[in-house]
């Protein structure tokens, strides 16, 4: 018993590479999944770093084999053992900068893999709930982008390119810098609405899909390790007409408010004498919400109505997480620092960077009106590892795709 | 495979059963250092970090990763145009003025030398035949050449690329260079620490890669980039790429 014990764990270890079943599906059926039950994590080493030996321990994150459902969740999770008790329900007014030492509210319900390591690139959704990413599926000839249904498991061919899309996934706009240009085209049927000299900028569509926003990077007459210059700009999708709303420096994090009149922005003016976050409206104006030279990232909920930015360097008391209205009014300095984002809605999800002993992170829901938060998934049961900051929320919050830390592949967290 | 992996198999294989029941591995620390730290004369990721501490958003952080970042791939043929397109070190940020220290024990080899990342600069030979090198420094190191310093020593102050205005991205730029000075090897695999960690969940374009979208899984992730040697080729001259 004992040597098949170790055989089925020897099994699951000794594959590097993560692995999923054999394409089973028809012609236009979705990447392949691995459906897993919840996983028990190996015990954690009791500090950050762990030693040489477990650095260099070979992980098998995804095995074909079929794993038998594992027993209840330690009751103590080792991740968590050396934390202070400080809510019981899971529910605070305020999220803890440490994890609960219960597992109540662990709202997610299972995970699975899609696709293998490095995969489904630029993965997003779209208003509809599909998830769109860039990849040559197993079984496919094509390489582009790609449409998945995560309900009916069907996959659709977007078009070759890496695109931006409308919120429904009807416009595309599809940057190259080789060229220097952006095409603009309706998804569907492939027609062509215009096209963009825009350096192959990123380019944003408006809510009301009637123009397009890019921030346009000018000739860097400072070298390239000054401020960068950036004109913002905007133009409708024939692109016959674009116009410079606004110039500033070291521009970014540009996305459209839902009255697709004003857009929202880090950066500098001009005059690199005022930094922060902006609101510039088409009418030419330009109002500084948040005043910070440390203001570097910032996003903006679903409705509109909030903004969630990160400052850093600016003393204790200023830098960390910071949850403000639109109007820049009401900003609030938030008790965790990590990574954030916001479902369709106002709901702030967000990852606090692991304390020390914790090998794995939780998934938090923050609502901001009510200043209450839920944490959604309990380490010991899903033991999240998200590489680079990739992982994004389904319109509705019923599923969390995120690169996998462990493989780097894409899996889907669902709720 | 290498004996290290074999040895780190077994322990970790104690580790399942002391857990008790049959676990699907999944964590565990993999993903928060390097799966496959570098050997260096039989030593495994033998560098610290040059920033004292722990990091956060008052103290300091990553704010770009060695090798083929999308800030690099926009800085190609200009900034990296030397280091084959690749940014070739890791970007710390911190406040203008926080001491920078010696990743491991060494000698000081140069102070202000020809070797870029100004305004100034240090480079620290190691018993391991690599050099650490540490960029934009606020000012001259007061160190002399030849002196021995240990890991976690101060050699410097954290500066600017924009000078002591300290205008614009203070950082330190640590590279890691071998002997000859010729070429570059990734830090995140010869520094043993929670890389994952050190970003604070923030993101950018020096914390993301270039995808070449003829080859959209190579270079993706902080561990697999390629060693840089100066004066090559391109490495990331892209037919198409993203973004």
């Amino acid at each position: 018993m004992e040597l098949l014990l170790l055989l089925l764990i020897l099994t699951a270890c000794s594959d590097a590479s993560p692995t999923a079943p054999p394409d089973t599906s028809t012609t236009g059926a979705a990447i392949q999944t691995t459906q897993l039950t919840p996983a028990i994590p190996a015990p954690a080493t009791s500090n950050i770093a762990p030693t040489t030996e477990i650095a260099a321990t070979p992980v098998a994150p995804v095995s074909s084999t079929a794993i038998p459902a594992t027993t209840a969740a330690p009751v103590s999770s080792p991740i968590i053992a050396n934390t202070a008790v400080i809510a019981t329900t899971g529910e605070t007014t305020l999220p803890p900068t440490t994890a609960p030492t219960t597992t109540a509210s662990a709202a997610a319900t299972a995970w699975k893999a899609l696709g293998g390591a490095n995969c489904c690139q630029n993965f997003s959704f779209g208003g509809d709930g599909r998830l769109v990413y860039y990849d040559q599926p197993p079984g496919e000839t094509r390489l582009g982008s790609w449409a998945f249904d995560l309900k009916s498991g069907q996959r659709t061919f977007l078009n070759s390119g890496l695109a931006n899309y409308s919120a429904d996934l009807s416009l595309a706009a599809i940057s190259s810098r080789q060229d220097g240009n952006t095409r603009l085209q309706n998804v569907p049927d492939g027609t062509p609405l215009g096209t963009l000299a825009n350096s192959g900028s990123r380019t944003v569509f408006a809510p009301d899909k009637k123009q397009v926003a890019y921030l346009l990077r000018t000739t860097q007459q400072d070298g390239p390790e000054a401020p960068q210059r950036f004109s913002l700009v905007v133009s409708t999708l024939d692109g016959r007409a674009p116009r410079s709303v606004w110039t500033g420096r070291e521009t970014a994090n540009l996305s459209w408010l839902a009255d697709s009149q004003h857009l929202l922005l880090t950066g500098r003016d001009a005059a690199n004498s005022r930094f922060g976050l902006w609101v510039i409206g088409l009418d030419g104006s330009a109002n500084l919400i948040v005043e910070s030279k440390g203001l570097t990232v910032a996003t903006l909920s679903g409705d509109g109505q909030w903004v969630a930015y990160i400052i850093t360097l600016q003393g204790a008391e200023r830098s960390g997480v910071w949850l403000a209205h639109i109007d820049g009014s009401a900003a609030l300095k938030q008790s965790w620092l990590g990574g954030f984002r916001w479902d369709s809605g106002h709901n702030l999800y967000y990852l606090p960077v692991r304390q020390p002993g914790e090998t794995a992170s939780s998934l938090w829901k923050l609502d901001p009106v009510s200043g209450k938060a839920v944490r959604l998934t309990d380490p010991a049961r899903f033991p999240l590892q998200i590489a680079l900051d990739q992982w994004e929320f389904s319109p509705g919050g019923t599923a969390m795709a995120f690169r996998n830390g462990v493989d780097n592949a894409l899996w889907l967290l669902t709720f | 495979m290498p004996q290290k992996k074999d040895i780190s198999r077994r322990r970790y294989l104690k580790l399942l059963v002391q857990g008790g029941g049959l676990a699907l591995a999944l964590g565990a620390g993999g993903g928060l250092t390097s799966p496959e730290p570098a050997i260096v004369n039989g030593q495994a990721a033998p560098f610290g970090l040059p920033l004292a501490g722990a990091p956060g958003a008052e103290s300091w952080f990553v704010r770009q990763w060695y090798g083929n970042t999308r800030w690099a791939y926009r800085q190609r043929r200009a900034l990296y145009s030397q280091g084959q397109g690749m940014h070739f070190g890791v970007d710390f940020f911190s406040t203008c003025g926080t001491p920078v220290v010696a990743i491991g024990d060494g000698t000081i080899l140069a102070i202000d030398g020809p070797y870029g990342s100004a305004p100034h600069n240090v480079l620290v030979k190691h018993a391991n035949g690599l050099v650490s090198l540490y960029g934009h420094l606020l000012e001259r190191s007061t160190l002399r050449i030849g002196q021995v310093v240990k890991q976690g020593e101060a050699i410097g102050k954290l500066g600017a690329p924009t000078g002591a205005d300290c205008d614009t991205h203070p950082h330190v730029h640590l590279e890691i260079r071998e002997a000859s000075l010729g070429g570059t090897r990734n830090p995140v695999k010869l520094i043993t620490t929670d890389w994952a960690n050190l970003t604070l969940g923030a993101t950018g374009e020096g914390l993301q890669f270039q995808v070449d979208l003829n080859q959209p899984s190579r270079w993706q992730t902080i561990f697999d980039q390629p060693d840089v040697r100066f004066g090559g080729p391109l490495l990331n001259d892209y037919e198409r790429s993203w973004p």
